[in-house]
């Protein structure tokens, strides 16, 4: 297995940390990955990455109990050490459970941090059961448009819709379940891009679909073994109840294809599966296939997809427009109309020219009272919207 | 009464106040009248509406005097300048010394340090001395009569938007006051509060006004650095007015006063803050906000506005050498749980700065006043001093600039 020290893998919070040392474990230590998290008991299990404990001293260790903003602030407290996390990486690949207090907290302080590295994002977010209380539910609801603004390619993972034909299971193994299939999932995903292969894709590959697939994406895997394997994997990953893609692919304008299998997968195989889905695809949807060979893998065929809802073909274009536009403006996208979608700037270096780096906009002709800009940001503006922390009008007054 | 009174004004975002006070016979300052009026026109501690500010400082003064219960004819004050826009430079002198240093050395090193470059929008306002290097070796006394080779004098210089200043003098002179001098909001507090003890192991002083943040830091006993920014309580206030948008002005800042806290709870989840009637409510119907909206709200502010100044502390290369932590003083520094709130973001002890009651000729009915006034009391203290250092040599700790 080849190292790809170009492509970091980070786990947020207790499933994501757990999801990340499982890919990282089965690597074989092959690749950079990092756990994040603010409980020290439950990172202490992560033996196969490099860990980050946030928090010590707002919760001396024992996780941030549910408390989004706390923990954002904590993250906050050492975006310093965040930076750190992505050090010599291009693409950082990041699964986070949505719903308690580090996945929804800290993430998007994360994607931020990112971004300020110019370094592009593929978020996996974890979506509770519905069992999980509605108290959960809503803090990853209030999680995932932070998670979209900060993020480049995200994809959100619904436990519920997962396993919608298994209400049956006993708890733990639902849990049990959804991380497995998850981490079968991602594995795959990462072998395809760091192991070899006759059609490879690596990480100069995947950054650059990363640019042109900002947006929401859908991600699905299947595997099969035996005769049929690769109608079976097919029909799995297809129909499946909720990961199904058929629906998806018929829509979307891009799709990457991995293909897994041992040394005895043959050609027609992946000729058949390829044709099947141009049968269902688009016509204007780009297609862009990966295959790896693993030696240790016998009579399995296994394929992920992942499927971009949103595609710029001419990515240099839009880059260009989005510098003109932090020159003039630098807090807002397009798009952006109103201070309720105010975002942290992209790709923004503020060069400090004092002790606060405060600038007057000069907007009236008295000179010093002008809007306050802090870094690029309006200090005018409510410090809730620019936090991105979602006040929710129904509750919030009566 | 045979002492002369002694008075500052400070006008503010919010408040203007205005302290009246005389020297007692230990040459320690006592309030024998203050004044607290509403602020109109001002804006981050800048006047925006001339007309507005003149009617404030005339009222904190009335108020001020009728306070004193003396017939005192005030006729010059000191000014607090709290504007958003202060900022300090050290600015160092240094002479070769021919044998021994003399006064006139003294003199040379405090002229090349005064003569800092500012750009045209900016007026230095005060100039504090931070003591002596002599051949390398800090000197805190003045080293006339030191045999050396080479003195520096190490000035902070503070300086802010002449504009602003000039604003907010002419809005005192409108009132019919002469302007005896003018003091850094963020220098005053700090004399009001802190002791030599906590300025010698190192302390930030910030003091939370409506419309501004002013701070000063002192490591090794020496100021510095001191310094203002535009963000203060009112912020607070027209966040929440923005969050609940069905609630006024008034309300947000009742709010703001009476359940907000600086941090979240997860106790809060189930609470409701009631917004207080207006006594002037025509049919008052009973509203209440989610506190832990309410107060999500005021922590992202107030997290917010403290890692501007812990990044501050980081780039000065101060933030190691607060060892005393983090005072804080002014109308904000009464907001709930705000010591919390600082403390886990400077992970620094935080305390509340009070001057002490004994300083009151009479006992305030408001335990608060002990916080708000204090940068008004150090104007009183800095101004006393200088007032005794009048006689003096020149040259002393402060050197306060004067109304022309």
């Amino acid at each position: 297995m080849s190292t790809n020290g170009n492509i970091i893998l980070i786990g947020v919070g207790g499933a994501g940390c757990r999801i990340a040392d499982f890919v990282a474990t089965i690597s074989g230590g092959g690749m950079l990955a990092t756990a994040i998290d603010t409980d020290f008991a439950e990172i202490g299990n992560c033996s196969h990455c490099k860990v980050v404990r946030l928090g010590e001293n707002r919760f001396s260790g024992y996780g941030s109990g549910g408390n989004a903003n706390m923990a954002r602030n904590a993250a906050e407290d050492v975006t310093e050490e965040l930076r750190s996390v992505f050090n010599g990486a291009s693409v950082a690949v990041i699964v986070t459970g949505l719903g308690g207090g580090t996945g929804s907290g800290v993430t998007p302080i994360l994607l931020r941090v990112a971004r300020t590295m110019n370094i592009r994002t593929l978020t996996f977010a974890i979506l509770p059961f519905e069992f999980e209380g509605l108290s959960r539910i809503k803090t990853a609801q209030m999680a995932c448009p932070q998670i979209d603004e900060a993020g480049d390619v995200v994809v959100l993972l619904e436990n519920d819709k997962l396993y919608a034909e298994m209400k049956d299971l006993p708890v733990l193994t639902a849990f049990q379940r959804a991380t497995e299939t998850i981490e079968t999932g991602l594995s795959l995903l990462w072998r395809l891009i760091t192991m070899s292969g006759y059609i490879k894709i690596d990480a100069s590959g995947l950054s650059s679909l990363i640019l042109k697939g900002r947006g929401r994406a859908v991600f699905a895997s299947a595997k099969a073994t035996g005769q049929s394997r690769m109608e079976k994997a097919l029909a799995d990953i297809m129909d499946h109840s909720t990961m199904g893609v058929r629906e998806v692919v018929s829509t979307v304008p891009a799709l990457l294809v991995g293909i897994e299998g041992g040394e005895d997968i043959r050609l027609r195989e992946i000729d058949g599966a390829m044709a099947k889905i141009d049968y269902q695809k688009d016509s204007a949807c780009k297609v862009f296939v990966g295959t790896v060979f693993d030696p240790t893998v016998d009579n399995e065929f296994s394929i992920v997809t992942l499927a971009f809802k949103s595609w710029v073909a001419d990515v240099e274009e839009t880059e260009s427009k989005l510098e003109s536009i932090q020159v003039s403006e630098p807090n807002k996208w397009p798009g952006a109309q109103s201070a309720n979608q105010f975002e942290l700037p992209r790709l923004i270096s503020c060069t400090a020219d004092s002790k606060f780096a405060l600038k007057s906009s000069k907007k009236s002709h008295f000179s010093s009272v002008g809007d306050l800009i802090y870094k690029g940001v309006d200090l005018n503006l409510p410090a809730y919207q620019r936090r991105n922390i979602q006040i929710d009008d129904k509750i919030a007054i009566e | 009464m045979k002492e002369i009174p002694i008075t500052v004004v400070e006008l503010g975002t919010t408040n203007t106040v205005c302290l009246i006070g005389i020297a007692d016979k230990n040459e320690r300052i006592k309030i024998i009248g203050y004044g607290i009026a509403k602020t109109a026109g001002v804006r981050m501690g800048s006047v925006i509406n001339p007309e507005y500010a003149d009617i404030a400082v005339k009222s904190a003064i009335s108020a001020a005097v009728a306070n004193s219960g003396f017939d005192i004819d005030i006729r010059d004050v000191w000014v607090v300048f709290s504007g958003g826009t202060t900022d300090s430079k050290l600015s160092p002198g240094s002479v070769p010394i021919s044998k021994v240093i003399s006064q006139q050395d003294i003199d040379a090193a405090y002229s090349i340090a005064k003569n800092i470059t500012l750009s045209n929008d900016r007026i230095m306002i005060n100039e504090v001395i931070n003591g002596y290097i002599v051949d390398g070796l800090p000197v805190n006394h003045t080293p006339v009569g030191l045999p050396a080779g080479m003195l520096v004098m190490n000035m902070q210089v503070i300086h802010t938007d002449n504009n602003s200043l000039e604003r907010t003098l002419s809005s005192v002179e409108n009132s019919g006051m002469n302007i005896s001098g003018y003091l850094a909001a963020g220098l005053c507090a700090a004399e009001a509060v802190l002791s030599d003890e906590q300025k010698k192991s190192g302390v930030l002083l910030v003091n939370l006004g409506g419309g501004t943040i002013s701070y000063s830091a002192y490591v090794n006993g020496t100021l510095s650095a001191v310094a203002s920014f535009g963000v203060g309580g009112d912020h607070i206030t027209r966040d929440i007015c923005a969050a609940f948008h069905t609630i006024s002005a008034t309300d947000a800042e009742a709010l703001k006063i009476n359940s907000a806290s600086a941090v979240v709870l997860n106790t809060d989840a189930y609470e409701r803050a009631e917004i207080p009637v207006q006594p002037s409510a025509i049919s008052p119907v009973k509203r209440s906000v989610s506190q832990h909206a309410l107060n999500m709200v005021v922590n992202a502010r107030i997290d917010e506005t403290f890692r501007i100044l812990r990044s501050a502390m980081d780039q000065m290369c101060m933030l190691n050498y607060l060892n005393s932590g983090i005072v804080l003083v002014g109308g904000g520094a009464l907001l709930r749980n705000i010591t919390t709130a600082v403390e886990s973001v400077f992970n620094l002890p935080c305390q509340i700065g009070r001057i002490p009651e004994s300083v009151f000729a009479v006992k305030p009915n408001n335990p608060y006043l002990e916080t708000t006034l204090a940068t008004a009391y150090g104007a009183l203290i800095m101004a006393s001093k200088e007032f005794r250092e009048d006689t003096k040599p020149k040259h002393g700790v402060f050197s306060l600039f004067r109304r022309k």
